[in-house]
């Protein structure tokens, strides 16, 4: 598939040449007024094709263009975001985003945008394999897994999709940043369900990648999610009480990544996170070590900038159960009188990269072997609450633990609780672990969490 | 017709029918333009203005039962012929892989151009209007909170998409729909515990939202919820009866049986309520209706994204699964008529079924009556989240507050629960219907990665028993 001439590939193969057309917005919001200015170019490709009802159904494929500038005026931000704008239209946007920044109050907190840095170390993201993949690479994988599914069970129904993405961006800031980058991915999504009257089991599972080299698309993906969604039958109830909860490689991953995004430096100067005044405190059980590192080659979520062009640095957030660190951008760096850790989003915002959690010494399997009684959460987050910590939520893709086994799938049930206790009861991580682009997810167990069910 | 809607429809009318020629049994083109401006208001200072602005195209095609999309930004007819022949080689090449042959039901061809941007225009109200005006709102929410608010934000945003739809039926429809929202979140600390609410009002039409709303139903409210919260405990775990605030009502038709009733998710199996057309799967007392024609309601447009006008969908009637939620594609699969739910998030996205307004039509009980016999239970209110899993029909409901129900009467105040149930069961368990009704949930719903603006609500309603996630047995 190709589409020279508008949109050709090569521009995302050379990023560099966006670098003007940021460069540009930034002087004209200068010349417009603005103390300091940033502006994103940014374009991307992809191709999707989607499965329905264990067939494919559609192939879709996109082009994007988009352009955003940030412009302040007394430390009072005003943004303009454009898809599909013209060229010409770039003085106008300019001059809106200068005029939505006078339009906001006077910050006293914004000093700077930061200063152009060079990070520790700048991580590999764009494979150009997967810029020359086609349309024919991802119906072949997607007929593969499709056939492999039905060699499990024939009448299982599969949806999901299958895709390939690449992009390019440029990005310039008032105060001298100049970067121009691109990225690729691809991944494989299956979701499944077996029916048998009106017994119903399900399971969905997906790989990606960054680089070809570490993707596997081979059909054993749509196979496994089948029989897992065998195995997902004849769910039961469980009598309510307190419980050992097992966390699985990715319902594990999600409430650590809940727990970093609570670590965010606006959420606690704000004042809205569970980990106000948490700061070098214990928040939970000496198992609990997270880093989050950006800087990772071929990660899923690496990059050596963040959105306002500031390099990334590698945060250990929580230390041995110790709240270490939170994640900054420019604007909680200068007010905390800190420095920036480079996880600015382009609004405002803040968010994190790459998670590494620190693993124990016994497998999931031990883990999982050592309890009694207990339930073991496959897939889903514990969903807290990030400003009080409450957690209530359901178990959906959950399993009854017995004598050290997997006995049956779990029905209706739920958990509650409050995530820094919840932490405090973590007493295992596993040291083997599921293997996502610089994303290590292993298995965590937490004991006596309440789980809501059956009676009361 | 004005010159801008005529020249997108010149721009965008030869490639459907360039689309027939090259082999299309149905195409459909899509420009898409939406234009919006947004404020935030935090801790007392307007701090962010923002101003977004998209345009673009989606071009969809049928051959040899194989669907081809693609997309592309800007209006520009170069673009566009490369994104049909795109979506058209596509199609092709995944068409002697298609098992499940696509196909969309035969529709009469609609004319039309509706303007629904509101009683005012966005530009009616300054910027500076519309700063002053929230920062009012933060300053009532701050004063109601009793100096324990340690975090306020009030958002506010409105904005104009202007879409037009042609395809192979000859459909030529027009659209300019204003939305505008208007939120505010505070955060509030006594002691050790630190609680959150978050009060949000929306509508389909123009910045006149800003000056219809009072205080007391969104700042004020949000800044005397909070303190409630701080005083109240955590939810007993286990199974209780539950009672539901129309604030809630809203989010459990729309979670427990919307989404179950979308034809994608009935035709492709994946739904609880494939092969249950006309049967019951509720208790007599339950009437559930989908409505996109409700004015000013936050998830009604005129015309759904296939150019299929506007309907009243009444899913569930007494009790019996009556309709279903249906695009063109749907409506053909199920040899019936599109009922106007096809619905994109953007030009970058092809349609799929998706909900509008979805509500529980009132009965007759009153409170008391709902309260009457139950000894231990919970009584929901501020509907927050929620989700679905159909093909298990397995749904979770995020309250903001609730309140335990003990021998029949209100007692201590609750907050953050959650309840999770099976949609046949608990439609099934409930066993009271209100005879009042509200609907004030504008919001986001999210399905395959695409988000669209829907509404819910419904009466008071009592289900006789339900999982709730809390702390203690």
């Amino acid at each position: 598939m190709s589409r020279e001439g508008h949109n050709s590939t090569a521009e995302i193969e050379r990023p560099e040449a966006l670098l003007p057309g940021a460069a540009r917005a930034v002087e004209l919001a200068r010349k417009a007024g603005a103390e300091w200015a940033d502006a994103s170019v940014s374009l991307s490709r992809g191709l999707n094709v989607v499965v329905e009802k264990s067939s494919i159904k559609s192939a879709e494929a996109d082009w994007s263009r988009h352009l955003s500038i940030r412009a302040y005026v007394g430390g009072g931000m005003g943004y303009v975001s454009s898809s599909g704008a013209a060229a010409s239209d770039l003085a106008e946007l300019a001059e809106k985003a200068v005029a939505l920044a006078r339009s906001a109050s006077p910050d006293p907190d914004f000093a700077a945008l930061p200063d152009p840095q060079s990070p520790s170390r700048i991580p590999v993201t764009f494979d150009p394999k997967i810029l020359s993949l086609t349309a024919d690479d991802i119906i072949g994988w997607t007929c593969g897994n499709l056939e492999a599914a039905r060699g499990v069970r024939s009448d299982a129904i599969i949806s999901g999709d299958a895709a390939f993405s690449a992009g390019a961006g440029a990005f310039a800031s008032s105060s001298g940043i100049r970067i121009a980058r691109n990225s690729t991915s691809v991944y494989l999504s299956f979701f499944a369900v077996v029916k048998d009257g009106s017994d119903v089991g399900s399971f969905a599972d997906h790989t990606s990648a960054r680089f070809l080299d570490d993707f596997d698309p081979s059909p054993e993906l749509a196979a496994r999610i089948t029989r897992r969604a065998l195995e997902y039958r004849k769910a039961r109830r469980v009598p309510t009480g307190r419980t050992t909860l097992v966390l699985g490689p990715r319902a594990a991953f999600d409430l650590v990544a809940d727990l970093v995004s609570a670590a965010s430096a606006e959420s606690i100067q704000r004042r809205r996170s569970l980990l106000v005044d948490r700061l070098d405190g214990t928040i939970g059980s000496e198992l609990l070590t997270v880093t989050d590192d950006g800087l990772i080659d071929r990660g899923l979520y690496s990059g050596p900038y963040d959105a306002e062009g500031a390099a990334r640095r590698v945060v250990t957030v929580f230390d041995r159960g110790r709240f270490n660190a939170a994640l900054h951008n420019s604007y909680t760096a200068h007010k905390a009188k800190t420095q920036n850790t480079g996880h600015g989003q382009r609004t405002g915002g803040i968010s994190s990269t790459n998670l590494q959690i620190a693993r124990g010494e016994h497998s999931a399997a031990e883990l999982i072997g050592e309890v009694e009684d207990g339930v073991y959460l496959e897939i889903g987050s514990l969903d807290p609450d990030l400003t009080s910590g409450d957690v209530s939520t359901s178990l959906d893709f959950a399993f009854k633990i017995e004598k050290g086994e997997l006995a049956y799938p779990v029905a209706n049930a739920m958990v509650g609780g409050s995530l820094l206790e919840l932490l405090g009861d973590l007493d295992a991580v596993s040291a083997d672990y599921r293997d996502d682009p610089g994303n290590p997810k292993p298995t965590i167990r937490i004991r006596d969490v309440q789980i809501s069910s059956e009676g009361d | 017709m004005s010159d801008l809607v005529r020249q997108v429809f010149d721009l965008i009318l030869p490639a459907v029918e360039r689309a027939r020629r090259l082999g299309a049994t149905f195409a459909d083109v899509r420009a898409v333009s939406s234009t919006g401006s947004s404020l935030l208001v935090q801790d007392e200072r307007a701090e962010k203005m923002f101003h977004s602005h998209s345009a673009g195209i989606g071009v969809r095609v049928l051959v040899d039962g194989s669907w081809g999309f693609a997309s592309c930004d800007g209006f520009d007819r170069r673009q566009l012929e490369d994104g049909l022949e795109q979506a058209m080689a596509l199609a092709r090449l995944a068409a002697p892989v298609v098992a499940d042959r696509g196909m969309v039901a035969s529709v009469e061809p609609v004319r039309d151009e509706v303007r629904r941007l509101g009683r005012l225009e966005v530009d009616q109200i300054s910027l500076e209007e519309k700063r002053r005006r929230c920062l009012e709102h933060e300053r009532l929410a701050l004063a109601a909170g009793e100096g324990k608010i340690v975090n306020s934000m009030v958002g506010y945003g409105d904005a104009v998409r202007r879409q037009w739809v042609v395809n192979t039926a000859g459909t030529q429809v027009y659209t300019e729909l204003g939305r505008a929202r208007l939120s505010c979140q505070v955060t509030a600390i006594e002691g050790k515990v630190r609680q959150r609410n978050f009060q949000v009002l929306g509508h389909q039409g123009g910045p006149e939202l800003l000056l219809d709303v009072a205080p007391e139903q969104i700042s004020v409210k949000a800044g005397r919820k909070v303190l409630e919260q701080l005083r109240a405990k955590k939810a007993p775990a286990g199974e209780f009866p539950v009672v539901f605030h129309p604030t809630i009502s809203g989010l459990l038709a729309h979670e427990a049986l919307g989404h179950n009733a979308e034809g994608d998710s009935v035709w492709t199996g994946q739904s609880i309520l494939a092969g249950k057309f006309g049967e019951p799967i509720a208790s007599p007392l339950v009437t559930i209706v989908d409505d996109s024609t409700l004015a000013g309601k936050y998830g009604s447009e005129p015309y759904d994204s296939e150019g299929v006008a506007a309907r009243t969908r009444t899913i569930v009637k007494d009790g019996v699964l009556t309709e279903l939620l249906h695009s063109l594609e749907t409506a053909g699969q199920f040899q019936t008529q599109p009922n106007g739910c096809g619905r994109a998030q953007d030009h970058t996205s092809p349609p799929i079924c998706r909900m509008s307004n979805t509500f529980f039509q009132p009965g007759e009980s009153t409170f008391e009556e709902m309260l009457a016999g139950i000894e231990r239970g919970i009584y929901l209110r501020e509907g927050h989240e929620g989700y679905v899993y159909p093909e298990r029909g397995q749904f979770l409901c995020r309250a903001h507050e609730a309140q335990m129900i003990e021998h029949g009467r209100l007692g201590e105040p609750l907050r953050d629960v959650s309840v999770s149930g099976l949609l046949v069961e608990t439609l099934m368990n409930i066993d009271k219907v209100g005879g009042d009704f509200e609907m004030i949930f504008p919001g986001t719903c999210g399905k395959s990665g695409q988000g669209v603006p829907t509404d819910c609500g419904g009466p008071h309603l009592r289900v006789s028993k339900m999982v709730v996630g809390g702390e203690s047995a």
